[in-house]
């Protein structure tokens, strides 16, 4: 999808634009680390990091060798998780933070055999477990159980 | 109830509390803001002890509620009531999840289409909630 969106976290501290190419579908991954740090469910959908433009204080915490998750320093609210090759990677967005999101469909779900009991998401969407999206993702050296 | 204990992202935040099975999930639109998308997932507990309390960020985004998170790696810490000892720390802090189910949705005029209802689960709306919460109010202010 191509449209201009925009974005903000809970004390409007941040604002986040995109301008142009976005899969307008949130994904879930329910691995231990996006479980800690959301406190329950994580959801994200991809952006091309040339439509993305940030504004305001933005706390980085590098939660892998390979990549960081971003939140607002004054309320907390969670905002993007980025690969740390530079300026190249895509955004992956918390759709939260965007009115229009409330009514996308879910793209898919990952670490899917991981994801807590009382969160069990339905639908025919696509599915990986853990095994499944490691062997795909080989960098990943293992997750936090 | 029982003793779970569980930890924040990057381990700056641990909390040990006694807890009971059963969580609230809020769709409100300020937690979707907050946690990013999902609703957020409020394990019942009591007594609920922190160590690392001094990298707990806290924000008041109404004059009532309370949110942390670690000011560190931003991990959902807690919603409490301003001035009282938090009732529920975030589910996915927890070390052990098991036997944890969801009784009670509040704001569920503001559940995403794609999220189904847990069955079971006490239901309610937003105005809802703000009566209950404009009565308890009340009863603290009188």
């Amino acid at each position: 999808m191509s449209e201009t969106l925009e974005g903000h976290c809970l004390c409007g501290a941040v604002t986040i634009r995109i301008d142009g190419e976005h899969d307008p579908r949130p994904g879930a991954c329910h691995c231990r680390m996006c479980q800690r740090w959301t406190g329950g469910l994580f959801l994200c959908f991809y952006a091309a990091a040339e439509t993305v433009t940030v504004e305001g204080p933005v706390t980085r915490f590098a939660s892998s060798s390979f990549a960081e998750r971003a939140f607002c320093p004054k309320c907390g609210s969670h905002l993007w998780m980025r690969d740390l090759d530079g300026t190249t990677s895509g955004y992956d967005l918390m759709p939260g933070l965007f009115d229009a999101a409330r009514d996308w469909p879910l793209r898919s779900e990952i670490y899917a055999d991981c994801a807590m009991a009382s969160v069990r998401l339905e639908g025919n969407h696509h599915r990986e477990t853990r095994a499944e999206y490691q062997a795909k993702n080989p960098h990943i050296e293992g997750d936090a159980r | 109830m029982g003793e779970r204990t569980g930890q924040c992202l990057c381990g700056a935040v641990t909390i040990r509390a006694d807890m009971g099975d059963t969580i609230q999930a809020c769709h409100c639109v300020q937690c979707q803001r907050w946690t990013g998308g999902g609703p957020y997932l409020a394990a019942k507990a009591s007594d609920v002890e922190i160590t690392g309390g001094k990298k707990v960020a806290a924000y008041h985004a109404s004059e009532w509620g309370e949110r942390a998170v670690c000011g560190t790696c931003g991990a959902t810490i807690y919603w409490r009531m301003q001035g009282r000892e938090p009732r529920s720390v975030a589910v996915g802090l927890l070390d052990d999840q098991s036997g944890l189910t969801v009784t009670e949705e509040i704001f569920v005029d503001h559940r995403p289409a794609w999220l189904p209802a847990w069955q079971g689960a006490n239901q309610s709306t937003e105005a809802q909630e703000l009566a209950k919460l404009q009565e308890f109010l009340a009863e603290q202010m009188p």
